[in-house]
């Protein structure tokens, strides 16, 4: 028999690979498709009204101070949104009734300096459930569950702190057990030895935001929330500087 | 907000925490907790992160001690001293006998209030104003102001003091005027930075000239030196989003705008003008009249709201009793007026944030706290979520397209090139939203040239191509580019096919067919040729990139699978070159051929192209299978007999 040598290495068949903020992404559709949710889409240029006023935030509120804005030259009122959060109202509108399970990645915009933790641009994954009943203690369960599966740890553990943003009540921020150290250590560097990361905005659907979505409040709520996906990627892989993901240099994208 | 640990332990009679302690417990049930810092005289600062809807309230030490208080569920003392309400005050003069005063617009200038104090003695503060103002980093500068300074961190209102004699308008009776500024009416502040006012702003004026910019700063001249003997003390309520403006345009950020800027609530004026009055007849030695000039001193009512036990309980996901939920009220300083099911509950009158039953059910959700809130998965409704066809295109594109070897980038939204501007950019190289992917997609691969020897990219993304008075026209691209070091003229036709063999492979994973290529030379775009679905234009492709209109692909999708027995008898097969001039392309003499074959084909392609003297060959293949019968080699021939002949008809010469 002619003699093969085994352990020569294979012939190399050339892969590529998917940005790992598009695979994240993904890794959030497919938990909560689980979860019964539909992932939905919105457009990055919004009108002023879906961005602030249909999300409770009147204009003049200081709530508009919170995220500074760019406005499009030439159409009267249009933005780039600067939160995924516009896709509620049209998903309302949309499915018409509950139940409602949806959630909306995409790209948000931020009219601020460039640095290692902040992007003028970004993407975020809105979260929506309203029904009959829908409450507080169901966004901890379902944040909780899908932390569980992201983070790939049993352990993970939820915190809700009390928040503020217009387009919830209660507001809530919510915090996740430390993915480096667990709380075990006192000098840890991404959690600074508090145990607890703070990783996304919630709360329960305001009133005013179900209403200028034709839900009747009075006979539905409902959660809402969302998180920063490159934060989410920065925590999960240690990325350390947010300018990395849109450079395109293959030796990043390719580690993923 | 950084609060003095000394400062809030003077509203408490029980000891409070350790500053660690409590900025832990009052950061898990109201704000942030952003940290501690010492501070001079042994004091330590809590950092808490005051939410926006509470700092109408909490940038004092009232509303913090209040805030504290329900958190640990202790007693509070709003005022420091009870001697403060006790205080008797000067009945022998009137305030209104010596200043009027007159308001613009009542709107905008929803409160103000004066009082006169006489027989003022400036001079250095008590060693315990001078130590706690320094403990959060404020400058002593002399009693007065060290008092006004006090007033407005205790309470939240800030507080001014006119030196009486410096306004305008004659010993005793004086008009005090809060009107708008004119257009270029200029004013010095009392730091001698001179602004320029417009007509939008507002000022304290007397009969001659602004005074004071209204809730933002003082000016100089009217301020209290040490020559001041009779004071007007000023406090006054305005419209926030006024003063924001105000604020902002003159680039004017202090203490007292940041708070108005907040809303103050009307009654913090009361709560100010008792303790200002009260430590200038303690520190300064003067006689403050009891009469308070007040253009408002009846204040608005504000509704009750309804809130029942069942709704707070469905909300919140918990089952708390009637009797807890109005425990929980109380700590915050409602008061409940019981009924049944559902209580009408008064809300503090500072409290602005509470407005509805939603505001009530989020104090009761945080004191009872939201760590004693168990994780439920709701049970309710579950309806099949739909996968849209943009996410199955996209997600098929990208999955094939990283078998085959290429990386996906994002770029930028924002860059120097576009149709649709932005009013507000970052910088001049981010003014415009991008309307294509692909020039840099190329700039990105060429970068990647210097570790990577052919580097494949594509991104599909939202590109923005066009803007109307209305609205803007924004669509998905998808763009791919496979990198080259430098492509000479000879290896163009080579690397084009590259490209549109990668096209291809996701065009049939897509099931899009009827695809057609044209010649399409645009020496800007640097394309080559265009891309048609069905007779419609879905993309440019150059020599080695190509971008692709997702929005108009997805309408040519049929990912539909239609099944057809496969044949059992034998394929038979044929091979035609032929020599044809050198400006004649395969798809014309493909056509030629397909219209000759019969409906038993199953293949016909192209399997060699070669150029000699001017000339150029094309070899193509057919492969022939029948459903009901072997199919002969007479069969076969007969076919190609018509394949030649409509060939030679052309008048190319057969091989």
């Amino acid at each position: 028999m002619t003699f093969i040598d085994v352990t020569r290495p294979g012939t190399k068949q050339e892969k590529g690979n998917l940005h790992i903020i598009s695979k994240t992404i993904r890794e959030i559709e497919d938990i909560f498709v689980r979860l019964g949710f539909e992932a939905q889409e919105g457009p990055e240029v919004e009108d002023e009204w879906h961005n602030f006023d249909a999300l409770n935030v009147p204009e003049n509120h200081p709530a508009r101070d919170m995220q500074d804005t760019f406005w499009i030259k030439g159409p009267e009122k249009m933005v780039l949104r600067t939160h995924t959060s516009g896709v509620q109202n049209r998903s309302m509108i949309q499915k018409g009734k509950p139940p409602i399970r949806i959630i909306a990645p995409g790209r948000v915009f931020r009219n601020e300096a460039l640095d290692a933790t902040h992007e003028a641009q970004f993407h975020q994954c809105e979260g929506l459930m309203v029904g009959d009943d829908i409450s507080l203690a169901n966004l901890k369960g379902v944040l909780l569950e899908f932390f569980k599966v992201f983070f790939d740890n049993n352990k993970t553990q939820i915190r809700f702190r009390p928040g503020y943003f217009p387009f919830v009540e209660p507001g809530i921020e919510v915090d996740i057990t430390c993915m480096k150290c667990a709380g075990a250590d006192k000098t840890c560097n991404v959690c600074k030895g508090s145990g607890w990361i703070e990783i996304l905005g919630a709360g329960m659907v305001h009133p005013h935001v179900l209403d200028s979505a034709e839900i009747d409040s009075k006979q539905y709520q409902g959660f809402a929330f969302g998180m920063g996906i490159e934060r989410l990627v920065m925590l999960k892989y240690g990325v350390d500087d947010i300018r990395d993901f849109y450079d395109g240099d293959i030796p990043f994208i390719k580690q993923f | 907000m950084n609060f003095s640990h000394t400062w809030l332990q003077f509203h408490f009679n029980d000891k409070l925490p350790t500053p660690e302690k409590l900025g832990e417990v009052v950061g898990l049930h109201a704000f942030e907790w952003e940290g501690t810092e010492e501070a001079p005289h042994g004091d330590i600062l809590i950092d808490w992160d005051v939410l926006p809807n509470r700092s109408s309230d909490c940038l004092s030490y009232q509303g913090m001690a209040r805030e504290v208080a329900a958190v640990l569920d202790i007693p509070y003392k709003k005022w420091v001293k009870q001697e403060i309400l006790d205080t008797v005050f000067d009945s022998s003069y009137k305030t209104s006998d010596f200043v009027t005063v007159q308001v613009a617009d009542k709107d905008l200038v929803k409160r103000a209030s004066k009082r006169l104090a006489t027989g003022v003695q400036v001079g250095p503060s008590p060693q315990w104003l001078v130590e706690l103002l320094e403990s959060i980093g404020q400058k002593s500068i002399n009693n007065v102001v060290d008092i006004t300074n006090y007033v407005m961190w205790e309470t939240g209102q800030p507080v001014h003091a006119f030196d009486f004699d410096t306004i305008a308008g004659g010993d005793d009776k004086k008009t005090i005027t809060i009107r708008f500024a004119k257009d270029g009416e200029k004013i010095t502040d009392l730091t001698g930075l001179e602004h320029e006012l417009d007509s939008s702003m507002l000022v304290i004026a007397d009969s001659e000239k602004a005074l004071d910019i209204a809730g933002v700063k003082g000016g100089l001249g009217s301020g209290v030196s040490d020559k001041t003997t009779r004071v007007l003390l000023s406090a006054c309520n305005f419209d926030f989003q006024n003063i924001r403006n105000t604020s902002r345009k003159l680039k004017l950020h202090t203490d007292a705008s940041k708070r108005f800027e907040n809303e103050v609530p009307l009654n913090k004026i009361d709560d100010a003008m008792v303790q200002f009055s009260y430590l200038m007849q303690e520190l300064t030695g003067a006689k403050v009249s009891e009469e308070i000039v007040d253009t408002a001193p009846e204040l608005p009512t504000r509704d009750t709201i309804a809130l029942s036990v069942a709704t707070t309980n469905s909300i919140l996901g918990l089952q708390l009793t009637k009797e807890e939920i109005i425990s929980l009220l109380k700590r915050v300083g409602c008061e409940v007026l019981d009924g049944e099911e559902s209580f009408a509950v008064t809300v503090p009158y500072d409290r602005l944030d509470l407005g509805f039953a939603g505001d009530l059910i989020e104090e009761v959700g945080r004191l009872y706290g939201y760590e004693n809130l168990q994780a439920e998965m709701p049970v309710e409704g579950f309806v099949l979520p739909e996968i849209s066809s943009l996410q199955q295109v996209t997600r098929t594109i990208s999955d094939i397209l990283v078998t085959l070897g290429f990386y996906e980038t994002k770029a930028r939204t924002l860059g120097s090139e576009g149709v649709v501007e932005l009013t507000n950019p970052l910088n001049a190289n981010a003014g415009f939203l991008r309307s294509h992917l692909g020039g840099e997609l190329v700039k990105k691969a060429e970068r990647n040239l210097a570790h990577t020897d052919e580097p494949r990219l594509f991104e599909i993304g939202k590109v923005f191509s066009g803007v109307s008075d209305t609205s803007v026209t924004e669509v998905w691209h998808w763009a791919g580019v496979i990198g080259k070091r430098k492509i000479k003229d000879k290896q163009k036709q080579e690397v084009f096919l590259q490209t549109k063999g990668v096209l291809e492979t996701v065009f049939a994973a897509l099931g899009v067919k009827n695809i057609t290529w044209e010649e399409h030379i645009d020496e800007e775009a640097g394309s080559i040729a265009t891309v048609l679905v069905d007779g419609t234009n879905v993309g440019l492709v150059g020599v080695n990139w190509w971008e692709i209109n997702v929005d108009i692909l997805i309408g040519f999708i049929s990912p539909k699978v239609v099944y057809k027995k496969t044949s059992k008898y034998p394929k038979i097969d044929r091979d035609v070159a032929v020599f044809v001039p050198s400006e004649v392309t395969v798809a014309c003499v493909q056509d030629l051929i397909q219209n000759e074959l019969p409906q038993e084909t199953v293949n016909f392609e192209l399997f060699d192209v070669f150029e000699k003297e001017g000339k150029k060959s094309f070899a193509f293949r057919m492969v022939f299978q029948s459903d009901v019968e072997t199919l002969s080699d007479v069969w076969a021939n007969n076919v190609m007999d018509g394949v030649y002949k409509k060939l030679e008809q052309e008048g190319y010469e057969i091989r």
